[in-house]
């Protein structure tokens, strides 16, 4: 097998330096090199049945409208990150999610990162996820952010950046559990003597968490994980997670609202329900105060959430951290509340409402990638290199049409970690989401996370939804 | 055991084992008919008759057509999308209702479910059925049945769920066990002193999995009203209609014993009184049309029983 890719000469790539293979992946390599190429595609089938077998797939309808299911692609060869580079990843995510907690609790009561002059009022009032209604609410230990997923790509040098902060509804988690098991079954002689962080811990610590916020004083709260339903695309780790936990998998038509507390229907009646992990957008949450023709949700929760008696997880209005314009404020926020010097650095980001901003951008739009700020999983996006002049131009009007809508960053190399394709070593670019859980006791990250590829050859995208696949990810000594 | 469950994951775990044991049945009297079409039966005038008209919803005319045309009905039963009730269908409703309960079922009954409809939803399949692979084809479906039912057994926790679960089993179990005997004894006019020879109930003990346990503990001589006692009164026969309402008698008094409502207290006197009407009835001086009764009363019963049933513990909407 050919374990000596071509490398880009301006981009890092996480195995090889242009010295060789990294010490890191030492190990790896060395039991590659002892597979043939029997012994890979056997590897790859067995990985590929892991993932069918427990229905972790998606469905792609065709001209007859039956259903495929497919799965997400897994690449075999693990991506590994060393203690000493995962210690910093660790410390900055801690360090970010304590300022951003602060800054939505903030945000929603005093306000005073605004009256301060350090965030503009306007950047706020016209983010679509700042949610007017829960204005003054109190959350249970003034946690707003219980779970994120901080996307990181590492740039031309191997140093990390902060790409987006996902403060909603991360997903994922089940992939980066589920791509360890399958390594375990793949790979047991190179997990037994690589000395891998462990990652199976994370629902233990989730369901901690979950219970600990419980609005009543009782010894066994009910938590539940509210799901949008079977058709969702991420069922499988709602599932997942329900079961790894001993919680039940609740639907918004298993909950109802009376006296400003939440109940399950359950076969011997009414059974108040104490914590919710929503795995369900803000606005699909209550009719009564979101969008009124949504049947996801529970009509009156929100009410019931605002009087203390129930708890959400995340909380609702955090979109307002992770909006792409917001994103920019995040060192100040870090300076402004822990007065620190942030520990990760963010992607350069231009405001599109900043004329001066905007007009570097447009003589430069080549090298820029353009990005909605209320999208996500890749959709409204302009990569600059790729896109057609006739795309280009499109994309221009829609930002002079509504400058707040957008964002730019200069397009980053995102480094490579080489894939097995057709057999051989090829380098692709890759993404790191650690999970990251913020309970009473502090901020808490499994060592690990999951680690997307661009499957496409050049790609720079790495969303699922968009043909990316994922990697095991190993944090060793 | 926990007194609660969620009233919709109770329901796809009830219904999950419904269309399971549907299937289940299905295929086992698919196979049952399909072996026994190789040998030219002297009094076989009934073909697949008896599985297309409890089965499908294929009209009269329609089955009158294809009872003998086994290429069809393996097609049509095995992997027709237009059938309703094929056993496609019927694994994809099967697998909706898992994976709505998923959390409450265990990983292996998921990913055992999850690869019977890999398996039949494969795209060569419905070719694989116009050729000698057919038998092998049904042999392996009816073989991922009793697994299914193997991997039940072993890995569910004996809780609410495992109530939902067996008493939607053994509804289902039962209606198929009365819908086939009727579908043998109607012919005959429910005459229980007729001299039909063993060939004539064979196709339907094979298709009830009782033809050996029939064989081991009736003399043979005057089939008739010995096969009636084994398939509806005999309380060691796991089809029998007397062991299945047994089963479910048992499940639904733990279901109802924390329950005060009064609607449950009524479910209860429901199905008292339908197990009673059958327990009570002298199977040994059973006229043939007390025989008719008791298959139609019965049938009738339990359907009403599902309905209130279903009533009390799903209506969650």
């Amino acid at each position: 097998m050919n374990l000596t890719p071509k490398l880009n000469p301006k981009g890092w790539d996480e195995m090889f330096s242009n010295k060789g293979a990294r010490t890191s992946y030492r190990n790896v390599l060395h039991t590659l090199q002892n597979l043939t190429p029997d012994n890979i595609e056997q590897k790859q089938k067995q990985a590929a049945d892991f993932f069918m077998n427990q229905g972790i797939t998606f469905t792609v309808y065709g001209d007859d409208n039956q259903g495929i299911e497919r799965i997400f692609p897994f690449d075999i060869i693990p991506r590994i990150i060393t203690q000493s580079e995962w210690s910093e990843v660790e410390s900055g995510i801690k360090q970010r999610l304590k300022a951003l907690n602060l800054f939505l609790e903030d945000i929603y009561n005093e306000q005073l990162i605004i009256k301060e002059g350090i965030i503009p009022a306007s950047l706020v009032a016209s983010c679509p996820h700042y949610i007017q209604e829960v204005h003054g609410i109190k959350v249970p230990h003034n946690i707003h952010v219980h779970i994120a997923g901080i996307d990181l790509i590492r740039g031309a040098k191997g140093e990390f950046f902060v790409l987006e902060d996902n403060l909603r509804c991360p997903s994922g988690v089940s992939y980066m559990l589920e791509n360890r098991e399958i390594t375990k079954r793949i790979f047991p002689e190179m997990l037994s003597s690589n000395h891998i962080s462990m990652v199976s811990n994370y629902p233990m610590i989730l369901h901690n968490i979950l219970v600990s916020l419980s609005p009543r004083n009782i010894s066994n709260p009910n938590v539940v994980l509210l799901t949008p339903g079977i058709y969702n695309s991420a069922y499988y780790e709602h599932t997942f997670l329900a079961r790894q936990m001993g919680v039940p998998l609740v639907e918004g038509r298993d909950l109802v609202v009376s006296n400003n507390r939440v109940y399950m229907k359950t076969t011997s009646g009414l059974q108040q329900v104490d914590v919710i992990y929503r795995r369900l957008d803000d606005e699909y949450l209550d009719p009564l105060v979101f969008k009124p023709d949504s049947t996801l949700g529970v009509p009156g929760l929100i009410s019931a959430y605002r009087q203390g008696n129930v708890a959400l997880v995340n909380a609702v209005g955090n979109g307002v951290a992770d909006d792409k314009a917001v994103y920019a404020y995040v060192p100040q926020m870090i300076q402004f509340y822990l007065n620190e010097e942030p520990i990760l650095k963010n992607v350069p980001t231009y405001q599109m409402e900043n004329v001066e901003e905007r007009e570097h951008v447009f003589a430069d739009m080549e090298n820029m990638v353009i990005k909605e700020t209320n999208q996500s999983g890749g959709y409204g996006m302009i990569m600059g290199n790729k896109a057609t002049q006739e795309e280009l131009e499109k994309g221009k009007i829609a930002i002079l049409a509504n400058p707040r809508n957008f964002i730019a960053q200069p397009i980053i190399q995102l480094s490579t970690v080489p894939c097995l394709i057709d057999g051989k070593l090829k380098l692709r670019h890759v993404d790191l989401r650690p999970y990251a859980l913020c309970g009473p006791n502090g901020v808490e990250i499994v060592p690990g996370g999951l680690t997307r590829v661009a499957l496409t050859e050049g790609s720079l995208v790495v969303n699922s939804s968009q043909g990316g696949g994922s990697k095991d990810t190993w944090i060793v000594e | 055991m926990n007194s609660h469950m969620l009233s919709r994951v109770a329901d796809g775990m009830y219904w999950l084992n419904r269309y399971m044991e549907r299937t289940n049945g299905m295929l086992r009297t698919l196979n049952t008919f399909y072996i026994l079409s190789f040998d030219k039966e002297m009094n076989d005038s009934q073909g697949y008759k008896p599985l297309l008209e409890y089965y499908t919803d294929l009209s009269e005319t329609q089955i009158i057509q294809s009872q003998y045309d086994t290429n069809f009905v393996l097609k049509y039963i095995v992997s027709d999308n237009l059938n309703t009730n094929s056993v496609k269908n019927l694994v994809v409703k099967a697998r909706e209702n898992a994976r709505g309960s998923q959390d409450k079922i265990t990983k292996e009954l998921w990913e055992h479910i999850n690869s019977l409809y890999h398996y039949i939803n494969a795209p060569d399949l419905p070719n694989k059925l116009e050729t000698h692979e057919a038998l092998s084809v049904v042999t392996k479906l009816n073989k991922e049945f009793l697994l299914y039912n193997g991997i039940l057994n072993m890995t569910m926790p004996r809780g609410m769920g495992w109530c939902f679960s067996s008493i939607g089993k053994h509804i289902e179990r039962c209606l198929q066990t009365i819908s086939i005997t009727q579908a043998y004894y109607k012919p005959i006019n429910y005459n229980l002193d007729g001299d039909e020879d063993l060939l004539y109930w064979r196709r339907l003990l094979l298709s009830l999995s009782g033809y050996e346990q029939y064989l081991k503990s009736y003399s043979n001589i005057s089939h008739n009203r010995k096969v009636a006692q084994h398939v509806i009164f005999n309380s060691d026969f796991s089809h029998s209609v007397i062991y299945t309402l047994g089963y479910i008698n048992e499940y639904l008094g733990y279901l109802i014993k924390d329950n005060n409502l009064s609607e449950a207290r009524t479910l209860q006197n429901q199905f008292g009184r339908l197990k009673s009407y059958l327990e009570y009835t002298d199977y040994h001086n059973l006229t043939n049309q007390q025989l008719e009764e008791v298959l139609d009363n019965t049938r009738k019963q339990l359907i009403q029983f599902s309905t209130d049933f279903s009533k009390l513990f799903f209506s969650y909407t």
